[in-house]
């Protein structure tokens, strides 16, 4: 009895203590803001959104940084100078109401509107266009990705107030293109000033919202902007209808999912194919998938290194490789199976580089055959006493082990022995650039074909030329490309680079990218900027 | 005691400056560099990326980068992030409050629930209790935090719904992160103080506390307890600097902000100011720690005096 007591003593003890830990700091479910009133077609103005995204920004400045999750934010904070729909070619007034290019693609003239204002008060200009600009090629500003969007920058100039001439020492015809997403980022001078180094807690720009709070790793809070109106003539007109957005940073899936069905988040992004069906069957919940222009998922074979330096190699491998049975095993409702260098959506895409390749396991054995590959006795070809081996790099958590591994398996039914090395993100870099390896599996993000250029000219090897392709012809077709902002021209020159690309085998398109986000039902107006970020200038509730 | 700390903390500097040199070689040998990661998706030149790495220091031999970087340390400057544009002490400042945190309520929980267990085995050992308890100290043992946690969310979070998925601060949002970092260690903890305690419980000196007519409760407490603790804080002592780094699966996986995000995604950046201020602290913490243990001794053993 005595015992029994004192171990009730102990255990009391313990709990008070736990009691104690436990009420530090005080903490409680989401309050959410309730939708503050009710217009026609049980449409609801007001109220709170909570994002709940795997990515944790390093750096909230879009000029800074490319990572996905800022230029999500900047989306909602700036307006782009020209506006698209995604999927169109036409462009359409942003912040520049007009525009005007010199006949080799070099100078960029644009007229901008009168009626905009910054969030912080500062008038919008061809004075904050120049310092904007300006200050994303500043190599002070050490940007990364958004600096690609500005290409071969050599400077602006204020014509007069409302109207900027930017300049390129090289045809750069993709620029307006670029101007239509965040990247080329128009932010208020003023701020930037103020604010110095601290600038990425502080970002300012034109756009429906404006940054409240950014808390590194956590949140990042955004309110409405009430003076907007400006937005895209095809939209509503005036502020956006939300109060706020609240980007909560939540990177481990599992626990994004579940948050979602708790009602701790109203929103949340990367939905994974396997979790898709199970959000679908949830009455309260629906799924939102988008693709994304750019290049797909695609495998780049080193033109340079054995064995994938023989053409029949190559050409072996775009046959054997069943992307259908790939995207059923992985991706079913998510991804589409990729045939051409450039995604769907993607000014150059034409369903005819699509038709070039089909799967051909018979085709593909006898092109290596030919070849001169023969079967050794370990089930691996051989020629010249060198097994058919090939090295693949890739890193973890980039989503690429589960396609690799099928694509391992599919080119072992002809005879290639393919060796999946695992690295973390920068170490798996390294290897692409040297080239130490025959196959890389990038994918890219872009609303321009213009990347291409940086895949596969001869003057990005030790860079993003990961196929260390060095081609004079092909480096011809690329620089073809660049000199006319024609639509039209463009796409047919691009189309003859991806074409050559397909014939020389130094690509193999796997499936497109998607965008997929899964939401409470209720929530309605959702709407995509040209690179497949959602826009929440037109989200509202629904009762 | 003074003096001896003194000492303990001086001797401890060629430690630090181990981890500092083990950390830098370890980041700096592997292939691949900070800017080949910034640069992804941004089409750079080769002239770029190397324009970007002379402006980062990092075309400078590795001696001079070291040198450069212990120089700062010395002076208090641990450099700024690559990535984020922040000064690294700022980073850490920001993360290791909520670290600390976790790590000293999934502690709580350890030493709670394994004492309790462990008592309960050692006062009736080889009983269906003592059976029991181990039996759910050695599940502990096993179960890995990371699916513990996933658990938790599933039963507490979804189908229940009595505590949020995820979650900075205390409160309740802190209960479903620490009991998944405590549970496992309070395990090791159980069946340690069972078996220190079971054998302190047959020392003859028990035997005369009790047929003095002491109350089971104080010869438990004062007597034999406090001598079965010694190796349990030592155990204590070491697992606080391994709980904490296992802070790092139990905070991506509950959305929280700490340290061990930190790493991960420092290492993932290749941001080398970040790592390197990162596993400095971690290596503080482990040295402190064990120089708190050490003290500790000296308030249970009055054997033990530190001069």
């Amino acid at each position: 009895m005595k015992k029994t007591k004192t171990l009730l003593f102990a255990v009391a003890v313990a709990f008070l203590a736990l009691a104690c830990v436990f009420t530090v700091g005080a903490g409680g479910q989401k309050d959410k803001a309730a939708p503050e009133s009710e217009a026609a077609g049980g449409m609801v103005e007001g109220g709170e959104l909570v994002y709940g995204t795997w990515q944790s920004p390093d750096n909230l400045d879009v000029q800074v940084t490319g990572l996905q999750i800022t230029t999500n934010v900047g989306t909602q904070v700036f307006d782009p100078l020209l506006r698209k729909m995604p999927g169109e070619s036409e462009l359409k007034p942003g912040l520049a109401e007009r525009w005007e290019v010199n006949a080799d693609s070099t100078e960029f003239t644009f007229y901008l509107r009168k009626d905009v204002t910054f969030h912080d008060g500062t008038p919008f200009n061809a004075q904050a266009v120049k310092f904007s600009l300006d200050r994303l090629a500043d190599p002070a500003t050490r940007s990364v990705a958004a600096r690609g969007a500005l290409g071969p920058y050599k400077s602006s100039q204020v014509v007069d107030d409302y109207t900027v001439k930017v300049s390129f020492s090289q045809p750069f015809a993709g620029f307006l293109n670029m101007c239509t997403c965040v990247l080329v980022n128009i932010l208020s001078p003023t701020a930037v000033q103020k604010w110095g180094d601290q600038y990425q807690f502080h970002i300012t720009g034109t756009g429906p919202f404006m940054l409240k709070e950014y808390v590194p790793d956590d949140h990042v809070t955004l309110v409405r902007n009430p003076d907007y109106a400006w937005g895209p003539d095809w939209m509503h007109g005036g502020p956006a209808y939300l109060d706020t957005i609240t980007y909560k940073v939540i990177p481990e899936d599992l626990t994004r999912v579940s948050t979602l069905k708790t009602g701790e988040t109203d929103l949340i992004d990367n939905v994974r194919s396997h979790d898709i069906a199970e959000i679908k069957k949830n009455p309260n919940l629906k799924v939102a998938i988008t693709g994304v222009p750019g290049a797909p998922w695609i495998l780049l074979l080193n033109y340079q290194k054995a064995p994938t330096n023989d053409l029949a190699v190559r050409r072996a491998i775009e046959y054997a490789i069943d992307r259908d049975a790939m995207v059923n095993l992985l991706y079913q409702g998510t991804n589409e199976p990729a045939y051409s260098p450039l995604e769907k959506g993607t000014l150059g895409y034409s369903p005819e580089i699509d038709e070039i390749y089909s799967y051909d396991l018979a085709r593909a054995k006898k092109i290596l055959d030919d070849a001169g590959w023969k079967v050794g006795s370990d089930g691996v070809r051989q020629k010249g006493g060198q097994r058919l081996k090939l090295i693949w790099v890739i890193w973890s958590g980039g989503a690429m082990e589960e396609p690799a591994a099928v694509v391992q398996d599919q080119l072992r039914e002809i005879g290639m022995d393919v060796v999946i090395e695992t690295y973390d993100v920068g170490t798996a870099f390294g290897k692409w650039n040297t080239g130490d390896l025959n196959i890389a599996m990038p994918f890219y993000v872009w609303p321009d074909p213009m990347f291409l250029q940086n895949w596969y000219g001869s003057q990005y090897i030790g860079a993003t030329n990961w196929a260390h392709v060095n081609n004079p012809e092909l480096d011809r077709l690329l620089a073809n490309a660049e000199k006319s902002t024609d639509p039209a021209v463009r796409a047919d020159a691009y189309k003859k680079v991806q074409k050559w690309l397909m014939d020389n085998a130094i690509c193999v398109p796997l499936f497109g990218k998607s965008l997929a986000l899964a939401m409470e039902k209720n929530i309605e107006g959702l709407s995509y900027e040209v690179i497949g970020y959602p826009v929440f200038y037109g989200v509202h509730y629904t009762k | 005691m003074i003096r001896y700390i003194a000492k303990r903390l001086i001797l401890s500097i060629p430690t630090l400056l181990g981890v500092i040199v083990a950390a830098f070689l370890v980041i700096h040998l592997v292939p691949g560099d900070p800017v080949e990661v910034m640069m992804f998706g941004a089409n750079p030149t080769p002239e770029q990326m190397a324009q970007l790495r002379e402006q980062l220091g990092l075309d400078r031999p590795l001696h001079v980068q070291f040198v450069d970087y212990l120089g700062g340390v010395v002076r208090g400057d641990l450099g700024e992030s690559i990535q984020r544009h922040r000064a690294v002490a700022l980073e850490i400042g920001d993360n290791i409050g909520p670290t600390l945190m976790l790590t000293l309520a999934g502690m709580s929980i350890a030493i709670v629930v394994g004492f309790a267990l462990g008592l309960t085995a050692a006062l009736r050992p080889n009983s269906w209790v003592d059976n029991l308890s181990m039996g759910v100290a050695n599940l502990g043992v096993a179960v890995p935090a990371f699916w513990l946690g996933i658990l938790l969310i599933l039963l507490f979070a979804l189908t229940l719904g009595w505590l949020p998925a995820t979650g900075q601060g205390g409160g309740r949002r802190l209960i479903l992160p620490a009991v998944s970092l405590g549970l496992g260690y309070s395990a090791i903890i159980a069946r340690l103080v069972r078996s220190s305690l079971v054998q302190v419980l047959g020392q003859e000196y028990i035997l005369t506390a009790r047929s003095k007519g002491l109350v089971e409760r104080i010869v438990l407490f004062r007597h034999a307890l406090k001598n079965a603790l010694i190796p349990v804080i030592t155990m204590v002592g070491l697992q606080f600097g391994n709980m904490m780094a296992s802070a790092v699966v139990i905070e991506v996986l509950f959305a929280r902000v700490g340290m061990g995000r930190l790493l991960v995604t420092s290492i993932l950046q290749r941001d080398y100011p970040l790592i390197q201020g990162t596993i400095l602290v971690f290596g503080i913490v482990y040295i402190l720690s064990n120089l708190i243990i050490d003290l500790l001794y000296s308030v249970v053993d009055p054997r033990i005096r530190y001069t």
